[in-house]
């Protein structure tokens, strides 16, 4: 018996709110970069969760290079992947939902790329930025041009899952069962 | 007498690695802050190098967010391909990694 329908044993009225079994996805972002680069770049060097922008100032501690990195850990930001290729440094930004956010981040990751310690050696290649999401939109497509960043598609096979299960919750029929079971609820004085 | 059969990964110090076998199982650990025996899935990668030198040694992550970052990998064992170097960062629900694949003998 999965969970959501032991819940819907013992409580009934979870069988008309359920929008059923939550996808077994976790880190789907983190797991959408992993798959898009490995599938995108074979046999090409890549990192995922690369911190940029220069060490924060540890004021008097006298701390090594290494050390005052360490230091710096929770400041820096990290762009999902770097790919390394032909003189082009890749920033990539993967996004399931909020695809505005990875947009936006892009172009003030770039900045901090020729302050950052770790890609010193690269800092005369060309850094081109692209985001990677599962479905086309039109509206991100021309902001991403005016941004300067590529748009790549790429919808892993579980991906589908995901989205149906969280667009459930925004359909009509959903929202209007809900609202009936709240209603009989306050009617009923049931908590 | 120190033993030395698992990778540690050391805060903020990269640790270059190459993998040729790998299994997801159940292991049995005690929860460090209850003290209560629980069973976590942990997904285990045989090292035979650590940092360009030969070893015989298993890496177990436990990480969901380090498992997603190797996961891609795993599918007919493309990770011989490549080596991994792994830097982690910060501890507890806060720890993160950068996980850089490179093909290997670059």
């Amino acid at each position: 018996m999965t969970p959501s329908e032991r819940r819907g044993k013992l409580y009934p009225v979870a069988n008309i709110l359920s929008r059923g079994e939550k996808p077994k996805v976790s880190r789907p972002e983190t797991r959408l970069i992993a798959e898009y680069v490995a599938t995108k770049f074979p046999g090409q060097r890549v990192a995922m969760g690369v911190p940029l922008g220069p060490a924060i100032d540890t004021g008097p501690a006298r701390l090594t290079h290494g050390q005052a990195l360490a230091a710096s850990r929770p400041w820096r930001p990290e762009v999902d992947a770097l790919v390394w290729r032909d003189g082009v440094l890749l920033l990539i930004e993967a996004k399931i939902a909020n695809y505005v956010d990875g947009l936006a981040k892009l172009p003030l990751y770039k900045s901090l790329v020729v302050t950052t310690p770790e890609l010193a050696e690269w800092v005369s290649w060309e850094v081109r930025m692209r985001l990677v999401v599962p479905r086309a939109k039109a509206w991100i497509e021309l902001m991403a041009e005016a941004a300067g960043v590529e748009i790549d598609l790429f919808e892993p096979a579980w991906i589908s899952d995901y989205y149906d299960y969280r667009d459930r919750y925004w359909t009509k029929e959903y929202r209007e069962r809900r609202e009936e079971i709240l209603r009989l609820r306050r009617e009923l004085g049931v908590e | 007498m120190v033993l030395d059969n698992y990778v540690t990964l050391p805060e903020g110090i990269p640790v270059r690695l190459h993998f040729v076998d790998h299994a997801i199982g159940d292991r049995d650990v005690m929860d460090p802050l209850l003290g209560f025996n629980k069973r976590i899935s942990v997904l285990t990668l045989v090292v035979d190098q650590q940092d360009g030198l030969a070893v015989s040694k298993v890496l177990s992550v436990t990480s969901q967010n380090l498992a997603a970052q190797l996961g891609a990998y795993l599918s007919e064992k493309v990770y011989r391909g490549y080596d991994f170097i792994i830097t982690r960062r910060g501890a507890g629900f806060n720890t993160k990694y950068t996980v850089m694949a490179e093909p290997k003998g670059r």
